[in-house]
């Protein structure tokens, strides 16, 4: 019984907690400018995040080591420092993208400018990590970031075609802007794969003290958690697509995105666009900051733990509340909150090969998950993140350097 | 013992930046469409003017809201004169566009007076007059041989 | 010494043992195995000495230049009054696949002269949480 509802509650949150700001930017900008052509890096991103998370649930149930832990352990610290530095950086942009999508909807609401919110917002932030729990933080948020689900309600009742959403979901060449194209496609996949997603669910599943007895229930949640989360990105490109693209609107702010909404749900649109934009976020924000402190507890071997009293691990809430104090002044100093969105996708993606090399490594080892390693197919697919990876860096570099606008 | 370092990664990025080089020397637009892409995305912030606009009359987006959308619009609608101010484009291109662009901005302004003293007549008017303007800017384009979506 | 029964018999030094997680006799995590320092016998096989732990020892790893570097740091700002924390090997307890423990209490080690120093400067000043308390209580009863 007690593995049902973990189960249930495991989809629901991953629901709940798969849409954040990185999702909502590049699918308003795939739908607003290319329609319903670029759902085949969604559904691509999807089926390999599955895959990831998946073995990163393993990985912490079988070994109850998360995987920076074991990846300092056993393949060593001049090993680790590579991806632990790049890991830092993507936390340290992904939260800076997170928390201007919280200043923005705020914003939305109040008409006051984006940066006055930066530091109230970082303080909120901190505030939620400083007095609760793991669960009744990934909880709240999760469940309460179902509110995403709009996206799907509203794209259901614009009633897009199916033959375009099929065909949409297979991969064929830009009509025209094929930088913008690439880029685009680039940024959605690093916004489904995110680096630090794979990280952070080991270290959550080691919080809730997973043993082998879940491995059932870790499968259950990446596979329909993961899957049903991927259709609110559908949602948006669907919205972007048919609200957006026919008039001519191309999403390259947040105030263009915050129309998408409007029509499907007249007076309410615009309200729930700015309630599902502040709480994905503030539900990522929040995951990130975490994700930062476990990541270099666990490199450096401090006590850590979300649900210890912060007076037994005084370094690990100082990570957080350093990460959350240093992005918002991303924020604070002006920023734009999407063009700093769209750059840490790309950037997402351009580092997946550092970050899933030792982890494939890792997943290999006989002496630690001994009849659990991976299979033929899990390696095939984590070796075609890491070449599809590479080449999407070279592409994307480029791309970056000329402003990916 | 294994060491990531031990890969060489100086080559790599070495090559990266010469690849990225080679991009940027082979995707050198002339000043005519480097001005047709600016078009591009003026339209695509007169269009939002014009929504914006539609869907306060509908009562569906605050006030605040247009007013800090006409702000956004207008500074990025001034970037974008200025650039074909200073653009070698053919005069028969880049002035129309000028013109296009600086009253688009405009018309903005008065959206965002409208919406702030409640004046729904008014307001519908500017949105017409984003629709002419959004008319003129695709003429323009497709007789340019730009695409317009 | 009690071992883990998965653990194998050919421990290998780098991958078990250097950079293995050291927690203290209440397993509370106090840093990892930053260095490992071997004895040499005459006639005999070398013999873990003792451990090392501290970002000084992890800098050296990297270079001698950073470890100078890192060390000036730390005389200069850092609280901690030894750079580097070398326990015995005697007063290993427990080595399994996930942790080294050892028989010495992490708050008198100076692996916590950060942690003491964080939480008697900066956390005593801030309202506590809810969080932490309660939970204890629940074990305890």
């Amino acid at each position: 019984m007690k593995k049902a509802a973990t189960l249930a509650l495991g989809i629901l949150t991953s629901v709940g907690g798969f849409f954040d700001v990185g999702n909502l930017a590049t699918a308003a900008q795939a739908g607003g400018v290319f329609r319903l052509q670029l759902l085949w890096p969604l559904l691509l991103g999807t089926i390999l995040v599955i895959f990831l998370i998946e073995m990163s649930g393993r990985f912490a149930a079988v070994t109850r080591q998360a995987l920076p832990d074991a990846i300092r352990t056993h393949l060593g610290f001049a090993a680790w420092l590579g991806p632990f530095l790049i890991l830092s950086l993507v936390h340290f942009l992904v939260l800076g993208a997170e928390i201007g999508g919280i200043c923005f909807a705020l914003h939305l609401v109040t008409g006051l400018p984006v940066p006055f919110w930066a530091l109230p917002v970082a303080a909120l932030t901190w505030l939620f990590l400083w007095r609760t729990s793991f669960s009744a933080i990934e909880n709240s948020t999760s469940l309460l970031g179902l509110i995403t689900l709009a996206f799907v309600v509203a794209a259901w009742q614009h009633r897009p075609p199916t033959s375009q959403i099929l065909a949409g979901m297979l991969p064929t060449l830009p009509h025209h802007d094929p930088a913008r194209y690439w880029f685009i496609a680039v940024s959605l996949l690093g916004a489904v794969i995110t680096p630090y997603m794979l990280y952070f669910y080991s270290s959550g599943a080691v919080e809730d003290k997973w043993d082998e007895s879940y491995i059932g229930v870790n499968r259950g949640v990446s596979v329909i958690g993961m899957g049903f989360g991927s259709l609110i990105s559908v949602g948006a490109i669907v919205v972007a697509a048919v609200v957006l693209a026919p008039r001519g609107i191309q999403a390259d702010d947040y105030h263009q995105a915050a129309l998408v909404l409007t029509t499907a749900f007249p007076f309410w649109g615009f309200v729930l666009f700015a309630a599902a934009m502040g709480i994905a976020c503030l539900g990522a924000a929040t995951e990130v900051a975490l994700s930062m402190a476990y990541t270099t507890a666990q490199t450096y071997g401090w006590n850590w733990g979300e649900d210890l009293d912060p007076r037994e691990d005084a370094r690990f809430c100082l990570v957080y509340t350093g990460a959350i104090l240093a992005s918002s002044l991303l924020i604070l100093f002006g920023v734009d909150p999407l063009k700093l969105t769209l750059l840490t996708m790309a950037v997402n993606a351009a580092v997946l090969p550092f970050v899933a090399i030792p982890f494939l490594l890792l997943m290999n080892d006989r002496k630690l998950l001994k009849e659990h390693c991976n299979g033929w197919i899990s390696n095939a697919v984590t070796l075609l993140v890491v070449v599809l990876s590479i080449v999407l860096a070279v592409v994307s570099i480029p791309l970056l350097i000329r402003g990916g606008s | 013992m294994w060491n990531i370092y031990s890969l060489g990664l100086r080559p790599l990025i070495r090559t990266a930046l010469a690849a990225a080089g080679l991009c940027l020397a082979c995707s050198s637009q002339s000043p005519k469409e480097k001005l047709l892409d600016t078009a591009q995305t003026a339209s695509s912030w007169i269009a939002t003017l014009r929504m914006t606009g539609e869907q306060w009359g509908a009562n569906s987006v605050p006030t605040s809201f247009v007013e800090t959308t006409v702000k956004a619009a207008r500074s990025e609608l001034e970037q974008e004169a200025d650039e074909a101010a200073k653009s070698q484009a053919p005069p028969e291109v880049r002035d129309p566009f000028r013109r296009i662009v600086t009253e688009a901005r405009d018309v903005g302004k008065r959206l965002s007076q409208a919406a702030e003293e409640n004046d729904r007549p008014e307001a519908a008017r500017e949105v017409g007059r984003l629709a002419a303007l959004q008319e003129q800017l695709a003429a323009l384009q497709k007789q340019n041989g730009g695409e317009s979506q | 010494m009690p071992r883990e029964k998965g653990l194998p018999d050919d421990l290998e030094l780098a991958r078990d043992i250097l950079d293995q997680q050291v927690v203290d006799r209440e397993e509370t995590k106090m840093g990892r195995v930053d260095g490992l320092v071997l004895e040499l016998r005459e006639g005999r096989p070398p013999r873990i000495d003792h451990i090392e732990m501290g970002a000084v020892v992890l800098a050296r790893r990297l270079s001698p230049r950073l470890e100078r570097w890192v060390d000036g740091w730390r005389r200069r700002f850092g609280v901690r009054k030894v750079a580097r924390y070398k326990a015995p090997w005697s007063a290993v307890l427990e080595l399994t696949s996930y942790h080294l423990k050892l028989d010495v209490a992490a708050l008198d080690t100076p692996t916590f002269d950060w942690e003491r120093w964080l939480r008697d400067h900066v956390i005593q000043h801030i309202p506590r949480p809810l969080k932490g308390h309660g939970e204890k209580e629940e074990k305890q009863e």
